[in-house]
């Protein structure tokens, strides 16, 4: 049995609840310090860096859920039982029974129902993570700028 | 905070955010469009207006899905329907029917025209068949809304303090040079 974080499941998990790219970050936090930091400025970082740390991880987080979430907006079904409803409708060429082939038939539409059913979820899903991260990433930015500001005001 | 350099790569590439049918050139223009009226100095204040721009390419994304579900022309939206029709035509199809029979029937490429109010009815019946993913738009849409207003008071504040700082320096500076004036006199 795996824990959940570090087994197998971790890997799908997507969204807000990813962990956001490590080069990523690093990029993110270049760019707001305006210089790439040393590794014992990061080994021991101070209160500055600590929320500029912070604000990086938010904002490449948010770009990894603002690309799933562009990319779920035009999805308007479920692959996974898309690919059971194909194999379902080989189904219907190959079976001999009737009974077989009207059930087949009706498990078809039923599957229909839940593939939009299954995408409008997840459509769902990835704009509450998007609304997640920008609100993340909007009080990391505070913390961030309150820092500066008492930095520079002493 | 980093120095202003116009220069500097913005960080997210836009191709990696847009879509097949959105140009990475057109976001790029509107960018220096927003840049140019906002105003923004140092990365932090750019990306702020990045994003802000991101919110209008949702809303019109959005804007522009829901009316190509309203499409009479566009995809058939019951894919079970249609296996079942492929199946039920090729059961009754007469034995002695020709194989090229199905290149025959593929339907003709059509337009529609502009402003005909008769495709009234076909648009209602699209309507009708995607209410719930159009009303997910419409959410979407109210969201994209909300996530703009909230971060465009966000770079308005952020401004605000960068002026407030700029302007306490300015004194600082003005009382430094009042009293080496007053020491030197």
């Amino acid at each position: 049995m795996s824990v959940a974080g570090n087994g197998p499941s971790a890997n799908r998990l997507h969204g807000a609840q990813s962990r956001a790219a490590g080069g990523d970050v690093a990029q993110f936090l270049a760019e707001i310090l305006g210089r790439v930091p040393s590794h014992s400025e990061l080994a021991n970082p101070g209160r500055l860096l600590s929320a500029a740390l912070r604000l990086a991880d938010a904002e490449a987080r948010l770009e990894s859920v603002y690309r799933h979430y562009a990319e779920a907006q035009f999805q308007s079904r479920n692959a996974e039982l898309d690919h059971m409803q194909d194999h379902l409708d080989d189904l219907l060429y190959f079976a001999k029974s009737p009974e077989i082939k009207a059930e087949v038939r009706l498990r078809i539409l039923r599957l229909e129902r839940a593939s939009k059913f299954y995408s409008n979820q997840a459509k769902r899903l990835a704009g509450r993570y998007l609304r997640e991260a920008q609100s993340a990433r909007d009080r990391a930015l505070g913390d961030y700028l309150d820092i500066v500001e008492a930095g520079s005001s002493n | 905070m980093p120095d202003d350099d116009p220069t500097m790569r913005r960080l997210p590439n836009p191709a990696r955010m847009l879509l097949a049918d959105e140009s990475a050139g057109e976001f790029d223009a509107l960018l220096q469009d927003y840049f140019a009226d906002m105003e923004p100095v140092g990365a932090l204040e750019r990306r702020q207006v990045e994003l802000i721009l991101r919110c209008d390419v949702d809303i019109d994304r959005q804007f522009r899905m829901i009316a190509q579900h309203l499409n009479p022309l566009g995809e058939e939206a019951n894919r079970g329907a249609q296996m079942l029709a492929e199946w039920y035509r090729l059961e009754l199809r007469h034995p002695n029917a020709p194989e090229d029979e199905d290149a025959q029937r593929k339907p003709p490429t059509l337009t529609l025209p502009e402003g005909d109010a008769r495709l009234t009815p076909l648009i209602a019946s699209r309507y009708a068949q995607r209410r719930e993913l159009i009303a997910l738009q419409h959410r979407e849409v109210t969201f994209a809304e909300r996530r703009r207003r909230h971060a465009i008071e966000l770079l308005y504040r952020m401004q605000d303090r960068r002026r407030r700082a700029s302007s306490q320096v300015e004194v600082a500076d003005a009382e430094v040079i009042e009293a080496t004036e007053a020491s030197e006199a």
